[in-house]
């Protein structure tokens, strides 16, 4: 018991060190939300709040599962396709072949491993460039789900199912519970396991890592099928919310999910990002989203700004890098 | 110490030998695709097929050719597709505008080489991985493609336009000529100028090269400024092709072109395969494209087959370099 | 005849945040003559030279080429005043031919735009004759040995009419006979009036090649002496401020040794191992010497299972184990400090902690969490144990110097309880003090029942560790020779084939 107390209260030291290197982005986020406060009057409703946070839950759970791959210096473009995925097995299980609701949320879940398992055979053992392999992963995951429910889009799904994106627990709605749920398990892994300390010393050196006795295949593999599970989790849960299931329900998410990695702090090259971080990063892409709907700005253009946030993220964080390592050297 | 210089002396067999053995191994499935739809359809082999398979490939050779030269610098572009519609897009504006062929055809290519310039600042200067500021740029301008077009094509109606889609000169369609041009401008440039050698400089030892006074960061930019402009002429083309903008086409096709660069060999040793060996990169997919649809695979399934194939194709690629090493 | 002054460096100071790299160091550099420059690592032999080269720019001091200041603002301008650097990493581009290599960013060129392959092969031609190189310009870098690209790269710096050459530890990847034919260029750009600034950390060489020599430590300027003036003992003296008196001075006294604790059978790999067999017993100091090129990297990976190899079998205290990944043999209690310390010893943007249990979180730590405090307390214990030289243990690792570390690479391999070590190249770049550290270390090891198989170049230093020595030459072990039977001569008899 007392080395418990003592984990926790080192514990506290540590997240307290991550949660001053997320100060600069929690500033960015408040922010924003002050930015937005002023620019609409809808924006600081307790409904409106309750809203973005909620509608960040998903993509919360889908950033923290691609930021575990990008720790490890590789990047799963297959992820909104995954997404896709967990919806469409869900609702051909349950409109098909009549499983019940629990299971077919299992087997969703399993679907995205499996597709994880996929990727890190193809990284790991083909050695496939990571942008290539998972890039040609999702055009074939998008043609087996439009291929699995031939092209239709999928309705009305049972209120067990539902009860999951729509409803709410003691006043929260349950994606959040979900998501919560998700980032504790992944911030344990992190910080508190093995897994984690491998996962950041293949991210940060792949070859001291194996040169250590570090096995990297299973660690890719293992963060590649956790990245599947929760990216198929994410559009369980979406399915739930819209009431659709679809082929390319998932291909607008890939690219927020992504930027929310990159804006929460995780270095492309690997070996550097947290979990608090893209929790962050999440909801700062959802309270753009938000507000740009909420000022009325045309969707056509979502595509275009999330581009030019990526952009602007990325050069904001790493001219910061380079200026750290200026003074260094 | 001694280095014996080469024995020159090779027989016309031994010249055929190295030839085949130069030759990337998805060579032999792209002939055998090529036959193995023609057994099945045989419409495949219909001229009007084949043109039409030589007119697609133009286009994707030009970007394969430029993923060729970006992957062997160490960089990568993932908005070439974004640069082919965007290119495409400003031509027709322009044109639509009231200007002439010749005006909107150079703001379309020009457009790209600023997307291009964009790209090269950021990776140069910011050292940014090329990986995601293409990512970003790609989004950005697609975005602004269907934003700016107002999601639906833009009809072209302009002769000179015409021509350059639709015509041939000495019997060969004006868009080969096209890439014909782009292709032996880019040989040349690679084997026989600074800024082709010190693309293989960059992508093998950077730092090196830097040390050894090549200016890095500019050329790190050039090669993006370079391939951008490629790509908005085969925008600006593709558009006469078609005769229409469309927002929706050039989705995917940077993908298409970095597969086709993969297969084509440029991941093995750079100096060794150049830029020559990607057109049977460019062959299989465009083979297997319009030969899944020759053959009349199902909408569906045919991305399906195309993704697992592309997969499948690199994979053997890099295996059997792997073997070879 | 008097030489011109050709370079002439007074105090030179260069701060870096927390550290004063330069303080006030004077230089100076005559025609033909070949000026050493040496000191323990952190002495600011580097910075210097990266300054003279224009990578770098002093915070104070001047610097006079041929009697005018200059002011270099980059590599280039250096590059116009004369001054040309050979980095003891190459640059060269392996996929592009010798000439292309060594006029890179200055190809000739017809019409300003197109590269005149015939001008410039003739050129490369006639710079390569002039050293009595043997060398075909056509052929791709990649297909040179180490040696042969050393010399392309002193080649290159002659096309840029260096007047003065700065080279960086030249010898470090030679073989002796290369090291001869460098010797002798040498000589021929002396003869030329070129100066040459050489640094080194082989003592034994500077009475081999030097005129003058500049000893710095801790980025102040100590002293300067004409090498006929002095010898080895008080250079050492001036380096680190104290005597170090006979480096190897160990008793040997280990005649007892224990259980074999590796054996290597007739292990093939390719062909650059032809057929390998050894064996070390616990206690015993193996050393593994051989030219650069012989195989020997090869070996220990191939032995450690970081490289597969084709045939052959491996033993670790009699047990077979045949490894395909490093976990085969970290788990049979194997370690590696591989050559490449910060490529392949250390994760450099990871803390000194995590560096130090990468290699043992299966056995510090039950079930799959980790325990922090205990992290910090293994951490802590090595770093005062083997003397690191950090502020804390979650110090990120890029900071440290080379020979610190070093010594965290070792403190990984110690958390992990290994019994049998294979160190490449432990003291390559490292100060004469960190290297008597890593040898007391290293000799703590085996008295304890550790067994240690030691690949080095410097002969010195595998002749004084050893108690036995296998000699390595072209895949093959020719050679096993004991404590007495080795000497210089012998070694390199055996590596180079003429025993």
């Amino acid at each position: 018991m007392a080395e418990k107390n003592s984990v926790k209260k080192i514990g506290k030291i540590k997240l307290s060190s991550q949660a001053m290197n997320s100060l600069p982005r929690l500033m960015i986020l408040l922010l924003l939300s002050l930015v937005l406060t002023f620019l609409s009057p809808y924006f600081l409703t307790k409904l409106n709040l309750i809203n973005v946070v909620a509608m960040s839950s998903i993509p919360a759970i889908f950033a923290l599962g691609e930021m575990l791959v990008v720790l490890t210096g590789n990047i799963d473009l297959s992820l909104g396709a995954i997404f896709s995925l967990g919806g469409v097995v869900v609702a051909a299980l349950m409109k098909y072949l009549l499983v019940p609701v629990p299971i077919a949320i299992l087997a969703g879940m399993a679907a995205g491993a499996l597709m994880g398992v996929i990727n890190g055979v193809l990284m790991a053992k083909v050695k496939l460039p990571s942008f290539i392999g998972s890039y040609a992963l999702r055009v074939a995951i998008t043609g087996f789900a439009n291929a699995i429910l031939q092209g239709y889009i999928v309705y009305d799904f049972p209120p067990a199912f539902r009860f999951i994106g729509v409803q709410r627990l003691f006043g929260i709605p349950v994606p959040i519970y979900f998501a919560a749920a998700v980032f504790f398990v992944i911030w344990v892994v992190l910080y508190r396991t093995k897994l984690g300390r491998k996962i950041y010393a293949v991210g940060a050196n792949p070859e001291a890592a194996r040169l250590s006795g570090i096995k990297n295949d299973r660690v890719i593999m293992t963060v590649y099928i956790i990245a599947g599970s929760m990216a198929a989790l994410a559009g369980i849960l979406q399915t739930s919310r819209i009431n659709q299931a679809h082929a390319f329900l998932g291909d607008p998410t890939l690219l927020p999910g992504i930027a929310a990695v990159v804006i929460g702090g995780t270095s492309m090259f690997g070996g550097v990002g947290g979990a608090f971080g893209t929790i962050i990063g999440a909801l700062i892409m959802n309270v753009i989203q938000n507000g740009l709907n909420l000022l009325g700005a045309p969707s056509v253009w979502q595509q275009t700004i999330v581009g030019g946030i990526i952009l602007f993220a990325v050069v904001i964080d790493q001219s910061v890098r380079q200026a750290t390592a200026k003074r260094i050297n | 110490m001694q280095i014996a210089k080469k024995n020159n002396t090779k027989t016309t067999i031994d010249k055929i030998k190295q030839f085949l053995n130069g030759l990337p191994p998805l060579t032999w499935v792209v002939v055998a695709l090529f036959i193995i739809f023609g057994l099945i359809s045989p419409e495949f082999y219909l001229v009007d097929n084949l043109v039409n398979m030589v007119r697609r490939g133009s286009t994707l050779w030009i970007l394969a050719t430029m993923a060729t030269l970006l992957l062997i610098s160490g960089g990568l572009d993932l908005s070439l597709g974004a640069v082919l519609t965007f290119s495409g897009v400003v031509m027709a504006i322009m044109l639509r505008a009231g200007y002439g062929p010749l005006i909107s055809s150079l703001a379309g290519i020009l457009s790209g080489t600023l997307i291009g310039a964009l790209n090269g600042l950021l990776v140069s200067t910011l050292g940014i991985p090329a990986f995601i500021v293409t990512l970003g740029t790609m989004n950005v301008f697609a975005g602004l493609a269907v934003a700016m077009s107002e999601t639906s094509a833009i009809f072209i109606d302009n002769f000179t336009m015409k021509f350059i889609g639709a015509g041939a000169i000495a019997g060969i369609p004006v868009p080969v000529w096209v890439s014909i041009i782009i292709f032996v401008l880019s040989y040349v440039i690679f084997h026989h100028t600074s800024f082709g050698r010190y693309i293989v400089a960059i992508g093998e030892n950077k730092l090196g090269a830097h040390l050894s006074g090549v200016n890095t960061g500019f050329y790190t930019f050039l090669v993006f400024a370079y391939a951008s402009t490629m790509a908005g002429i085969a925008g600006v083309v593709l558009a006469s092709r078609i005769q229409s903008a469309d927002p929706r086409v050039g989705v995917g096709w940077e993908f298409d072109a970095v597969a086709a660069s993969i297969m084509g060999g440029t991941l093995r040793g750079s100096g060794k395969s150049g830029i020559t060996t990607t057109i049977v990169g460019v062959l299989l997919i465009v083979i297997l494209r319009n030969g899944l649809n020759i053959i009349q695979v199902p909408v569906e399934w045919r991305s399906a087959v195309v993704g697992v194939f592309l997969l499948a194709g690199i994979i053997i690629d890099i295996s059997i370099r792997r073997r070879e090493s | 005849m008097v030489n011109k002054l050709l370079l002439k460096a007074e105090n030179i100071s260069k701060a870096f945040p927390g550290v004063q790299a330069l303080d006030k160091v004077n230089f100076d550099l005559y025609e033909g003559e070949v000026h050493v420059l040496i000191g323990e690592n952190g002495a600011g032999k580097s910075t210097l030279m990266k300054i003279f080269a224009g990578a770098y720019f002093p915070d104070s001091g001047s610097i006079e080429i041929s009697g005018k200041k200059v002011n270099f603002r980059s590599p280039q301008d250096a590059q116009e005043a004369g001054i040309g650097i050979i980095y003891q990493e190459f640059n060269l581009i392996p996929d592009m031919n010798v000439a292309q290599n060594m006029f890179l960013g200055r190809f000739p060129k017809r019409g300003g735009v197109i590269i005149d392959h015939k001008k410039l092969h003739a050129a490369a031609d006639k710079i390569l004759k002039s050293l009595s190189l043997n060398i075909d310009t056509r052929v791709n870098v990649c297909e040179l040995g180490t040696g042969q690209q050393q010399m392309v790269e002193v080649a290159k710096s002659l096309t840029m009419d260096s007047k003065i050459l700065i080279m960086d530890e030249p010898t470090a990847a030679l073989t002796e006979r290369e090291i001869d034919s460098l010797f002798a260029m040498i000589k021929t750009l002396k003869k030329r009036g070129i100066g040459i600034i050489y640094i080194s950390h082989r003592l034994e060489e500077v009475n081999l090649v030097a005129d003058r020599v500049t000893v710095l430590r801790d980025g102040k300027y100590i002293g300067t002496k004409d090498v006929d003036e002095v010898e080895i003992p008080e250079l050492v003296n001036m380096m680190v401020g104290r005597e170090i008196a006979n480096m190897y001075a160990f008793a040997k006294d280990t005649d007892v040794f224990g259980e074999e604790a590796l054996r290597v059978e007739n292990l093939k790999s390719g062909s650059k191992i032809k057929g390998a067999s050894l064996a070390i017993r616990a206690g015993e100091i193996v050393g593994l010497a051989g030219l650069v090129g012989a195989g020997r990297t090869e070996l220990a990976r191939a032995i450690f299972g970081a490289d597969k190899y084709d045939s052959g079998k491996v033993f670790v205290f009699g047990k077979e184990v045949n490894p395909r990944e490093p976990i085969d043999m970290v788990a049979e209690g194997m370690a590696l400090i591989p050559e490449d310390r910060k490529g392949q010893g250390l994760a450099l943007i990871l803390p000194t902690s995590e560096n130090i249990v990468m290699a043992n979180l299966k056995g510090l730590f039950n079930g799959p969490f980790i325990n922090l405090k205990k992290e910090r307390d293994v951490s802590n214990k090595y770093i005062t144990d083997l003397s690191i030289a950090t502020p804390s243990h979650t110090r990120v690792v890029q900071f440290l110097s080379g020979g610190t570390q070093q010594k965290v690479v070792l403190a990984k391999w110690l958390c992990t309880q290994s019994k049998v070590f294979i160190f490449d190249e432990p003291t390559r770049g490292i100060d004469v003090g960190a290297k008597a550290e890593i040898h007391g270390l290293m000799r703590e090891l085996v008295k304890n029942g550790a067994a240690i198989l030691m690949i080095s170049s410097e002969l010195p230093e595998i002749i004084g560790m050893s108690d036995r020595i296998y000699v390595m030459r072209e895949g093959d072990i020719v050679a096993e020779l004991s404590c007495n039977e080795a000497t210089q001569e012998t070694v390199i008899a055996h590596a180079m084939g003429g025993a």
